[in-house]
């Protein structure tokens, strides 16, 4: 099942923990842009929500599981609890989630990392440096996935649930998942081979910091970040934008010069298409 | 160890150090034969050659109690092993190099370690995770006490150092992510940059 992979990526999750004991407020004040981050970072799920007839009901019932996960776990939440806790009937929820609890759940964590991954997206598309931007990443992802209640909750109620996710083999699939997103951002300062470097390190720092809190070092906090970033982050990125620096087999060495509104070709505004295109364009098709 | 007269005593009989730790390699030999979850205190008491009374005494908490101080014991094994390894090394980047082609070598090659991660994952990673913060304290006193003797802190906090640092070689080791470790560039490569680079830099400034 890929609900854990996903719970774990989803530490990176913003909750909107006050939404969560009234789903109805939840899906009022949400809805459009929680679809809308669904549908931009999680492809599997778009369709899911497009097809529902009712999206209200489905984030309803979402944050209705989300909410039982936080208060008892996986094991004893029941498609009941979760049926009382969104206010709808059990047929409602089959109806919209054939699959029963499983489907529920994956949707529910593939929500949950949306949000989370929009949340950070935004902090980090704030910065004005690499830097600034490790550094505000690194703290937001800390809080984010710190103070995720249904994270903290699954950790201490079903650690034997949720820790297989989060160690060796798996966690090398959450690294993969988590630096694929991640770089793009690092890409506005870093060529492709670094960013993605240097994405999956910073999750491997935070991931490390939040299973196994330290008493010297709170990465929440930004000045601490900071401290962290330029002792240690810094530096490695100087040493592997280093042309001599002796690297993997087909290394990019220059530094991109990439335009961040470049990177992703989506975000192009329409109104500067260039116009050589289109007259490409029209003789062929007349 | 007891004093003189105790050994004398308890002739043929094992001192306590040793029973204890004779239960617990008992524990760990029935783990690697049936798993966690069939390991029973009386199983380890049969394999031991002791009364579950003797387990008991030693471990009150009986079954998990055991479960953990076997896992701690195979754990303190590894690390020992691991500064054998290391501990001649002649510089910090050979240090780190020889320790994570070991360790990761070691974890990947350990057939208990990896058959229990995958048929009863959620019994073994509970125990490892509350062990983290030990193994975190283990890595990085040894690496305070390195940098400390070969003068390689510079301007950067020891304890600060070393805590990083253990923390990311306990992360690569056990999920290497992009890193193939059994290349010797690769191995090299994450030494110089992720690893050391921040603290090679503070020595050298």
């Amino acid at each position: 099942m890929t609900y854990c992979i996903i719970v774990i990526s989803g530490s990176l999750a913003l909750l909107r923990g006050d939404e969560h004991g009234e789903p109805g407020r939840a899906a009022d004040s949400g809805t459009g842009e929680t679809v809308a981050a669904v549908e931009a970072l999680t492809p599997a799920m778009a369709s899911t929500s497009l097809e529902s007839p009712r999206p209200t009901a489905r984030l309803r019932i979402i944050d209705a599981m989300l909410a039982c996960l936080a208060r008892q776990g996986l094991g004893k939440t029941t498609l009941d609890d979760v049926a009382r806790q969104a206010r709808c009937s059990r047929a409602t929820l089959y109806r919209i989630f054939p699959g029963g609890k499983d489907s529920v759940l994956e949707a529910a964590v593939d929500t949950e990392v949306a949000r989370s991954l929009s949340a950070l997206a935004v902090v980090m598309g704030q910065a004005s440096d690499l830097e600034s931007l490790l550094v505000m990443g690194m703290a937001e992802a800390s809080r984010l996935f710190g103070n995720n209640e249904v994270l903290r909750r699954l950790l201490e109620l079903e650690p034997e649930v949720l820790l297989p996710r989060l160690t060796f083999r798996e966690m090398d699939r959450i690294l993969m998942t988590a630096s694929s997103f991640l770089a793009p951002f690092l890409a506005r300062w870093l060529a492709p081979v670094e960013a993605e470097r240097i994405a999956e390190w910073a999750t491997r720092i935070v991931v490390s910091y939040l299973l196994c809190p330290s008493e010297a070092v709170d990465l929440a906090d930004e000045d601490q970040a900071l401290r962290l970033v330029r002792s240690f982050v810094m530096p490695a990125v100087a040493i592997m934008q280093q042309s001599s620096y002796p690297a993997g087999s087909d290394r990019v060495k220059t530094p991109s010069q990439t335009d961040p509104s470049q990177t992703d070709p989506s975000q192009t505004d329409p109104s500067q298409t260039d116009p050589s295109q289109t007259d490409f364009v029209q003789p062929a098709e007349t | 160890m007891a004093a003189g007269q105790g050994r004398s005593a308890h002739r043929g009989r094992r001192s306590a150090p040793d029973q204890r730790e004779q239960i617990i390699e008992a524990a760990y030999s029935c783990v690697s034969r049936y798993g966690m979850a069939k390991t029973t205190v009386e199983d380890a008491a049969r394999e031991a050659g002791v009364s579950r009374a003797t387990v008991y005494r030693y471990f009150p908490g009986g079954r998990e109690e055991l479960l953990a101080a076997a896992i701690s014991w195979e754990q303190m094994r590894f690390f020992a092993r691991l500064y054998d390894e290391v501990h001649d090394a002649g510089s910090l980047e050979e240090l780190m190099e020889r320790g994570i082609t070991f360790a990761h070598r070691a974890i990947k090659g350990h057939e208990v370690l990896q058959r229990v991660l995958e048929t009863e994952p959620g019994l073994l990673l509970p125990k490892l995770t509350v062990d983290q913060g030990r193994m975190v304290a283990l890595v990085g006193s040894f690496l305070t006490h390195y940098l400390e003797r070969h003068g390689v802190v510079g301007d950067i906090d020891a304890g600060f150092a070393s805590e990083f640092l253990a923390r990311m070689v306990l992360s690569y080791i056990s999920s290497p992510g992009r890193y193939d470790l059994e290349d010797p560039v690769q191995v090299a490569d994450l030494v110089r940059a992720e690893l050391l680079a921040g603290i090679l830099r503070a020595v050298a400034t």
